[in-house]
């Protein structure tokens, strides 16, 4: 029987989604924390998107028309809404560290079974220090994705897509304009990403 | 006690770039240069502004500041991330690599004691945790830093009353990264720590897979491996809760700067001591302070793991080398003198005044039972041990007087426990590099390898799988005995070789070593006495200490112990010889 983890060629080019969906088995017996956790970022991300607009409707409104009353409302309303962003925050970041810390606790458990349901011509044909990377450094690299980058990607991809539609219906010429940069960025980037 | 720990911890990852002056001056140039000329752009906005409210806007120039600016910022960008990249990958090529050397240049005890686990830590997650530092952390604080003193200047001279009230909120976030940043650092070690036993535990069970499948003791392992990991978890989930209240705490403090502006800065507007300009220009500020400061709140954990890291592998590499031994390297015939040397451990003597004397192109055998004290005895014969009182002399000079890398080429060593390279048979026999194919035939031929090599497909150049499992016991000893004999040595140690080769092959050996090997000086340390008859002197030593040396002849009429030693054995070799 043929034991070897390293085969070459065995990296093949996928793409962002592909790669993404096969994560997918992992989240699951972490559904209510998952939900907890976009429910937390959209509303961070909500707060993050209408603080400006609500500075820049208090400006408008309030400030060059001289009323302080208005400025101090508005100025409490952003207080409230700093102080859900805040706990939204420290949920988000809580519990997905949590499913994080699950899944790289279940994750090594389960390659360390796995090492001790296998033969030993599997040891002889992987080398030890291979062996202990891939239960400690490799899983470690998932769990950073899963606390951090996978709910950041939700919200940051919220935050565009919210920023964008702003944007435009503050000013559609002036929006759509600014947001060709960003466009062109996005076609940019995609080669990069799939190599 | 904090405060020092904190300057350590800030000095020893300033030590580490030391080295690496030039290219962070460069980056630090870079970044300023990138982050300094983005604080341009909302000046553009704001002039471009004001001369609109003015009716002078001129569209084409401020298109042209525009572009050459960001222009220049994407520029210097590139660059950074260059260098950072590049510096980031080198100081951890050198940690790596200082590390590995610091190890083979230690003790062997020293070695013993930080273990492989520890060290594979060392060399991956931690050398890894400093790289990120330097990658993400070096130009990022730089850049944060600056832009923060920056801007802060900037807001002082648009309105210094208003920046004065704002910028509160850099100390107040300065308070909270230094409650947060110790802890998050103890806790970092600690979870290195559980790193290192969870490598141990894994180690193990590859080590000892084949006796965990025998006793079908894979669920007493996996609850090792369990119990670890949960350690590993609530660690991990312990620096989750200091990361999730530092965070949004940085974040909020940073949004009070914004809402302070709005309500006092509108005061300011509408009270006509600031104009509507000056305003905007303080948001933007105050937008780009904050990101800097957010920034930084991330940082301060790549920070403190670095700083951990750094620690641990610090202490590899700050351990005391022992000294290479005396000056003396000259050839030794092999006239070996001990002379009441004693060892303990702790309480425990495993030595105890051992003397003997042994003459140049001798054999000669330290016979005794387990827990005489032989391995140990072997491992001061080398210099791998120095011994708390006594002498041992090679040629009437003391063997510290030697220095150690040339008295120890003259020493082969053939211990119990092989060490089998994954690589092929023939680098593993010539592990040295300089050995003539002369010497290593006749290494080759004395270790009765010919036929064993003979039967392989790929002879030499079979490749032996790692830890050598792919061999027996008695050919791992056997490719030990060549190894140490292709270095041509002057004296030969062996540990407990019978033990795994049968008497027959062991036999030969001997013969074959007095014959190619006329002068050489062996030393076998070994249970049995079966074929000792053959040797010049045999010790006897038991429980640390000498009882008896002589040859066969003479301790068969002098030494009881030998006596008794020697009929046990003779009598479970015939049970053996009749059982067949």
């Amino acid at each position: 029987m043929d034991y070897t983890l390293n085969k070459k060629n065995t990296v093949v080019n996928e793409s962002a989604w592909k790669a993404l969906k096969k994560f997918v088995p992992l989240l699951s017996g972490e559904r209510t924390q998952l939900i907890i956790s976009i429910t937390a970022i959209l509303v961070n991300s909500s707060a993050n998107l209408i603080a400006p607009a609500l500075i820049g409707y208090t400006i408008d409104t309030y400030i060059t028309t001289k009323n302080i009353n208005g400025v101090i409302i508005f100025s409490l309303i952003l207080l409230s809404l700093y102080l859900i962003a805040y706990i939204a925050n420290y949920i988000q970041i809580r519990v997905m560290g949590q499913v994080g810390q699950h899944i790289l606790f279940k994750l090594r458990n389960s390659i360390f079974s796995k090492l001790q349901e296998l033969p030993i011509a599997f040891f002889n044909q992987n080398k030890a220090g291979d062996l202990i990377s891939r239960i400690n450094n490799d899983t470690e690299k998932l769990n950073q994705f899963f606390s951090q980058a996978i709910i950041q990607f939700i919200g940051i991809v919220f935050i565009i897509f919210g920023a964008s539609i702003f944007v435009v219906v503050l000013h559609p010429t002036l929006g759509l304009a600014s947001l060709v940069p960003a466009i062109c960025l996005l076609i940019l980037t995609q080669p990069i990403s799939m190599d | 006690m904090k405060k020092q720990d904190k300057k350590q911890a800030g000095a020893s990852l300033l030590n580490l770039l030391r080295p690496y002056k030039g290219t962070i001056l460069l980056l630090t140039l870079l970044t300023i240069a990138a982050s300094g000329l983005s604080l341009v752009i909302p000046k553009i906005v704001s002039s471009g502004i004001d001369s609109y409210t003015a009716g002078a806007f001129n569209y084409r120039l401020i298109v042209i500041q525009f572009l050459t600016v960001t222009g220049l910022v994407g520029l210097f960008t590139y660059f950074q991330i260059y260098v950072q990249t590049y510096a980031s990958e080198k100081v951890a090529y050198d940690l790596r690599t200082q590390t590995a050397q610091a190890i083979s240049r230690q003790s062997y005890s020293y070695a013993q004691k930080i273990g492989p686990d520890r060290l594979l830590t060392n060399l991956t997650s931690d050398a890894d945790a400093v790289k990120t530092f330097v990658s993400q952390g070096v130009a990022t604080i730089v850049s944060s830093i600056l832009l923060i003193i920056a801007i802060s200047v900037l807001l002082l001279l648009t309105n210094w009353k208003l920046a004065l009230l704002v910028l509160l909120i850099i100390p107040a976030i300065g308070i909270t990264f230094g409650v947060i940043f110790f802890r998050v650092r103890a806790l970092f070690l600690k979870s290195r720590e559980i790193v290192d036993r969870l490598n141990k535990v894994i180690n193990e069970s590859i080590l000892g897979s084949t006796i965990i499948r025998v006793l079908n003791s894979q669920v007493q392992e996996e609850q090792k491996f369990t119990q670890v990991n949960t350690e590993a978890q609530s660690t991990g989930i312990s620096i989750n809760r200091l990361f999730a209240s530092l965070i949004p705490t940085v974040v909020f403090i940073g949004s009070l700067g914004s809402l302070m502006v709005l309500v006092i800065g509108g005061k300011f507007v509408i009270q006509e001591t600031m104009s509507l300009g000056e305003f905007t220009a303080f948001s933007t500020y105050i937008g780009i302070l904050i990101f800097p400061i957010i920034i930084l709140g991330f940082t301060s954990t790549l920070i403190a793991q670095a700083s951990a890291s750094y620690t641990r592998i610090k202490e590899v590499l700050d351990e005391k080398i022992p000294k290479n031994g005396g000056d003396i390297q000259q050839e030794i015939q092999g006239n070996v003198s001990v002379q009441n040397v004693s060892l303990s451990f702790g309480e425990k003597f495993a030595l105890k005044n051992v003397s003997f004397e042994i003459k140049a192109g001798t054999r000669n055998a330290i016979i005794g039972p387990t827990a005489a004290g032989k391995t140990q005895l072997l491992y001061l014969l080398s210099g791998l041990v120095e011994s708390q009182s006594g002498k041992i002399t090679y040629d009437l000079i003391d063997i510290q007087a030697y220095k150690h890398d040339s008295l120890r080429a003259q020493i082969g060593l053939v211990f119990q426990d092989s060490a089998m390279f994954n690589l092929t048979l023939r680098e593993n026999i010539a592990f040295n590099e300089g050995v003539s194919e002369e010497d290593f035939n006749k290494a080759v031929s004395t270790a009765e390898l010919d036929d064993f090599i003979s039967t392989l497909p790929q002879g030499l150049d079979t490749i032996v799988s790692e830890r050598g499992t792919s061999l027996s016991g008695g050919q791992r000893q056997r490719i030990m005995l060549a190894r140490a004999l292709a270095l041509n040595p002057h004296i030969l140690l062996l540990d407990d070789f019978t033990a795994r080769v049968d008497p027959q092959t062991e036999q030969k050996i001997i013969k074959n070593i007095s014959q190619n090997y006329p002068n050489l000086t062996l030393i076998s340390v070994t249970q049995k006495i079966n074929p000792m008859e053959n040797y010049d002197q045999i010790i006897l030593l038991m429980q640390g200490e000498i009882l008896a040396s002589g040859t066969h002849n003479t301790l068969i009429e002098t030494s009881p112990e030998y006596v008794q030693i020697y009929n046990s054995q003779k009598s479970t070799n015939d049970y053996g010889l009749h059982a067949k």
